[in-house]
């Protein structure tokens, strides 16, 4: 009886830490064959010119519009959505209570908001683009990616905002600040290390999305010159190149997963430095 | 009072309260977003309903758009296989490494761990696509496939499809998007059991394990069960990593694992371009992402009920 215990509970650790080890082996691995394809391919050349001939049969060139591209489209979506979450998440935080119900129901609109697939916000955007007639162009990829980037960052934001003492809040009252004020002079500051964190989660998901800009972005082999033309970004790089037969192409593509994949590891690690780091001036 | 400092109260105040309507505005319009996306994709959506009954349409194989037939069903087939086999091998996995971080690992040591495999798992879905089609479909190809074709004679394992391109190389990739979120969220709701009630049962002479199983994991269910629905509703709106490497094409109804499959996220994707020129085809692209929405808004309301439930008991 006791024997069997014995061997059971050794069975389910050994099972404990095998899922365990699959787990880690398979995420390092991602990150790993990113780098063994990536490192190889890239070049000086790829990363400063754009694509010759076509994206699907041009073997010269290099990826210079994908990451202007997913730069500006990502940096335009960020601010977009970052002007429309500020007001949000002080209103349910300092102008009403947290934990007032509309709060709470505003913060479940924008849960319900995060689990929207990228590619319905995809047809979302198409649908728009439909309405308005508007082609596939840089404009409705960005304003489709503000639609998806905004729920991830007006929750991240909303988690830090909650976090502020109270007893923070009733001093500045207690002094005779509005609640404005109370906004911009004193929880601007406290947050500000979650707020930029909240920012830059957003904007590293924005430029890793492409189920979404495919729709409404389109691709192009050029540089990305007008609000009304199609850009080239990122995944899509990715994911085109991949699909071509011809070796030269791929590898274009595995240089583009590299970057992507960098870029996206450097704003998440920024993202975490930040919620640490930058907390000089946050008063405890 | 001097007039100079109530005139700026008024302003204070003034600004006070435009700001305040301003932002009001701005948060009753979150309500509206949902809402919007829902009747866009509807309205959209809609020319088909008229053209077709929902059997029609939903229970039907039948995908022939110039013809115009478009039954949706050998797609959401796809989607439903994909998302279920991914859960599979997910949630055992997950779920296990959840409890090993929480009851055997430090706390410490639990929190790097998971920060890692957050920083891990949050590059983009193409790139785990890229991932799948130069690691998971050789290994399913070269020696997942081989190995069930010799010693698992069963349709459920064999298939004409030896490409590697297939429902068990998406469930695969799907699986690991779906993990971290899963090890998190079931970590933390495994962490909240009271000390106590581990105390009280390993006190009565039970071992970790038998602790672990019948206290710790009746406990947490919920919360696992939660995490699991959420996964759910990523996995099943999961785009350019199953389209990348589930072997995306019109064939027969997905059976064994090795069948390509042809999710409807995928079908979306490789379709729109080429919807605009006939009216019904646009639409039931639409019904195909507006069928994704509410499985999603669906699961999604589900699984954050049961969190907000715990967390409200947990104040309680």
């Amino acid at each position: 009886m006791k024997r069997m215990k014995k061997i059971e509970e050794t069975f389910f650790v050994l099972l404990m830490v095998a899922s365990f080890a699959a787990l880690a082996v398979g995420l390092f691995s991602i990150t790993v064959t990113v780098f063994m394809k990536g490192l190889p391919s890239l070049s000086w050349q790829v990363l400063t010119q754009t694509p010759r001939g076509g994206y699907v049969m041009g073997k010269e060139g290099g990826i210079l519009n994908a990451i202007l591209g997913s730069i500006i489209i990502g940096l335009a979506a960020t601010v977009l959505s970052l002007l429309y979450s500020l007001p949000i998440v002080f209103y349910i935080n300092i102008y009403r209570f947290s934990k007032s119900k509309f709060s709470r129901s505003v913060r479940f609109f924008l849960d319900l908001l995060w689990g929207i697939p990228s590619i319905v916000y995809g047809a979302f955007g198409f649908a728009i683009m439909i309405l308005f007639k508007l082609p596939a162009s840089m404009l409705a990829g960005i304003i489709t990616l503000s639609f998806l980037v905004l729920p991830i960052m007006a929750r991240t934001m909303d988690e830090t905002l909650r976090m502020i003492p109270f007893e923070m809040k009733q001093a500045a009252y207690s002094l005779g600040a509005t609640r404005f004020e109370i906004s911009t002079k004193i929880i601007l500051k406290q947050a500000l290390p979650g707020l930029l964190t909240a920012t830059l989660l957003a904007f590293g998901r924005g430029i890793g999305d492409a189920a979404s800009v495919l729709m409404t972005a389109s691709y192009t082999d050029s540089l990305p010159s007008s609000p009304f033309a199609p850009v080239a970004t990122l995944p899509l790089a990715v994911f085109f190149q991949l699909s071509t037969p011809f070796k030269e192409i791929q590898e274009r593509g595995y240089a583009a997963a590299f970057v992507l994949t960098i870029m996206m590891l450097l704003v998440s690690l920024a993202a975490r430095w930040m919620s640490k780091g930058l907390s000089k001036y946050v008063v405890r | 009072m001097d007039e100079g400092f109530s005139g700026k109260l008024k302003k204070r105040r003034l600004l006070n309260r435009g700001a305040r309507i301003v932002s009001r505005f701005m948060s009753l319009t979150v309500f509206s977003v949902f809402a919007l996306i829902f009747i866009m994709l509807f309205w959209e959506a809609f020319p088909l309903f008229l053209k077709k009954s929902l059997s029609d349409i939903l229970l039907s194989t039948a995908w022939m758009p110039h013809s115009s037939d478009y039954g949706l069903y050998r797609f959401i087939i796809g989607s439903l296989y994909t998302t279920a086999l991914a859960l599979v091998i997910a949630v055992p996995l997950s779920v296990l490494t959840a409890i090993f971080l929480s009851e055997y690992l430090p706390r410490k040591i639990a929190m790097y761990t998971k920060m890692v495999f957050d920083v891990l798992s949050g590059v983009s879905p193409v790139v785990y696509g890229f991932w799948g089609i130069l690691v998971i479909v050789p290994l399913v190809r070269g020696h997942i496939q081989p190995f069930c074709a010799k010693h698992l004679p069963w349709s459920f394992f064999t298939s004409t499809n030896m490409s590697g391109f297939s429902v068990l190389s998406g469930s695969i990739v799907l699986a690991l998007m779906a993990s971290p979120l899963i090890v998190s969220i079931s970590e933390e709701v495994l962490r909240a059991v009271p000390f106590e009630m581990r105390q009280a049962s390993m006190a009565l002479g039970a071992t970790r394990w038998e602790m672990i199983k019948k206290v710790l994991i009746k406990k947490a269910a919920p919360g696992i069960i939660a995490a699991v629905i959420l996964s759910l509703s990523r996995t099943i709106g999961e785009t350019m990593a199953v389209l990348m490497v589930a072997g995306c094409h019109i064939q027969e109804t997905p059976f064994s694992i090795f069948d390509p499959g042809y999710p409807l996220p995928a079908l979306i994707a490789n379709t729109f371009g080429e919807t605009m020129s006939i009216p019904l085809y646009k639409s039931a692209i639409f019904l195909a992402a507006f069928v994704l929405l509410i499985l999603t808004a669906l699961s999604n309301l589900v699984g954050w009920s049961i969190l907000v439930r715990i967390e409200e008991e947990k104040a309680s």
